[in-house]
């Protein structure tokens, strides 16, 4: 027997498709669809529907853009001198939301994992080394995520742009502000010792 | 529910959800682990470093209702040279995949887990040029602790000598005369054969002493892949990504 109306066990389906849905979670998300009306659900759909449509990867930093080039590429009033390379497009908005970065990304679309077969050749590293070596470029932030990946990533890309003769520099691991050194693990604890600073 | 300590290398990590991980490890007595590390994807985490790939790690186990819950990690050894240099990280990567592939839950083989720490503690101190022979070394005694270990003497079909036999039959795993038939087969030229006898017989620490050439060790990987893939019913993503890249490197 069918616990479902064939249209809810379709939505259902498709919501547990979806990253961190669980059936349950798909269930409580398709009765709060139903219980809605049908402007909020279309509302819903149509915005799915259109960003499906809109939306792409920025010819050249691989952003996501609704036109040729993603807002930042567009943005002539940035620092074309410096380019922070990182995995995913939520990092970009990450970096932007800490106010501190001017210059123009650029977004790999993954990091090298060998154990899931994700070579240089799957991600955007071509591309990058175009962009670098097309000149004016005079430091590279490598922000891939600190974890094996990452470091990975920031290694190979290393060992791949020195020789262009670029500043390549890596964002800083260390301890988490408002946190208490006594619970910092060995490794952040001796990578925040290595990157010390000395004070103002 | 239990609770338990054990002492486990770190081979694999997969998000789960919004900030946390499923840690595939293998356990001292050989038997695999996947346990779920709360929060560990957040900065402020408190093991989200501890169970990076590579560490050994001494757990406190929380028994979960599908996996196990890990509650505090203590790094025994960090392996972290292997984790800031490509090539180590690259080599490490075969280990740790491989033992993904051939460990199971519950099913113990505590070779195993001697094996691989001797692996990764040979890869931080050996040279960039030796890590292909400790590659080698490791897939070759890794097989034979999974069962498979290859001869090299006799032919594996009527077990008349065959040390001079360039034939190798892939899934007898020894050398097959020219008068036998004994399925699929694989080239084992002379200087790959006396390779692999020699390492065999050495430790994983006197494995980088054996000054096996770059080109032999290149066409070692290549022999050893194709016997792997022939008994490993997964894919060894890593393995084929380094072998490209060895192959890549010696042309």
């Amino acid at each position: 027997m069918a616990y479902y109306a064939p249209p809810i066990a379709r939505l259902l389906a498709e919501l547990e498709r979806l990253p961190g849905i669980g059936p349950k979670s798909a269930q409580r998300l398709a009765y709060h669809i139903l219980r809605g009306d049908a402007d909020t659900a279309g509302r819903l759909a149509d915005a799915i529907v259109e960003v499906k449509r809109s939306i792409h990867f920025c010819g050249r930093c691989f952003n996501f853009a609704e036109r040729e080039l993603c807002d930042i590429c567009d943005d002539t009033g940035r620092d074309a001198s410096a380019i922070c390379v990182v995995e995913e497009p939520r990092d970009v908005v990450a970096i932007e939301r800490t106010g501190e970065f001017r210059g123009y990304y650029h977004v790999l679309q993954g990091a090298i994992s060998p154990i899931d077969g994700i070579g240089p050749d799957q991600l955007r590293v071509r591309e990058l080394v175009a962009r670098v070596g097309a000149g004016g470029i005079t430091e590279v932030i490598l922000a891939t995520d600190p974890d094996i990946e990452g470091e990975t990533t920031a290694l190979y890309l290393s060992r791949l742009l020195k020789p262009l003769g670029t500043r390549v520099t890596r964002i800083a691991s260390g301890l988490p502000v408002g946190g208490d050194l006594e619970y910092a693990d060995e490794v952040t604890l001796g990578r925040a010792l290595e990157a010390r600073r000395e004070m103002d | 529910m239990l609770t338990r300590r054990v002492r486990a290398l770190s081979l694999k990590k997969t998000k789960l959800g919004e900030s946390d991980l499923i840690v595939t490890l293998l356990a001292e007595d050989g038997c695999q682990i996947r346990a779920v590390a709360k929060g560990s994807r957040k900065p402020g985490s408190r093991f989200g470093a501890r169970v990076e790939p590579f560490s050994v790690v001494d757990l406190l186990l929380h028994g979960g209702r599908t996996l196990d819950i890990i509650t505090d990690a203590e790094t025994a050894v960090s392996h972290a040279p292997l984790r800031a240099d490509y090539d180590r990280s690259q080599a490490g990567s075969v280990v740790v995949d491989f033992l993904d592939k051939v460990s199971v839950e519950c099913q113990a083989e505590d070779r195993l887990f001697g094996l691989a720490c001797a692996t990764l503690d040979a890869m931080e101190a050996a040279g960039t040029g030796e890590l292909l022979c400790l590659v080698d070394a490791f897939l070759l005694k890794g097989m034979a602790m999974h069962g498979y270990r290859p001869q090299f003497d006799a032919c594996v079909g009527c077990g008349a000598p065959a040390s001079g036999s360039e034939r190798f039959a892939l899934e007898s795993g020894g050398p097959v005369c020219d008068g036998c038939d004994c399925g699929e087969v694989t080239h084992l030229a002379a200087p790959v054969r006396a390779a692999l006898v020699a390492m065999m017989r050495a430790r994983m620490a006197d494995v980088a002493d054996l000054g096996i050439p770059g080109a032999v060790a290149a066409d070692t990987l290549a022999f050893l892949r194709a016997y792997v893939v022939y008994h490993v019913p997964a894919r060894l993503k890593a393995l084929a990504l380094y072998e490209a890249e060895a192959r890549r490197d010696a042309r």
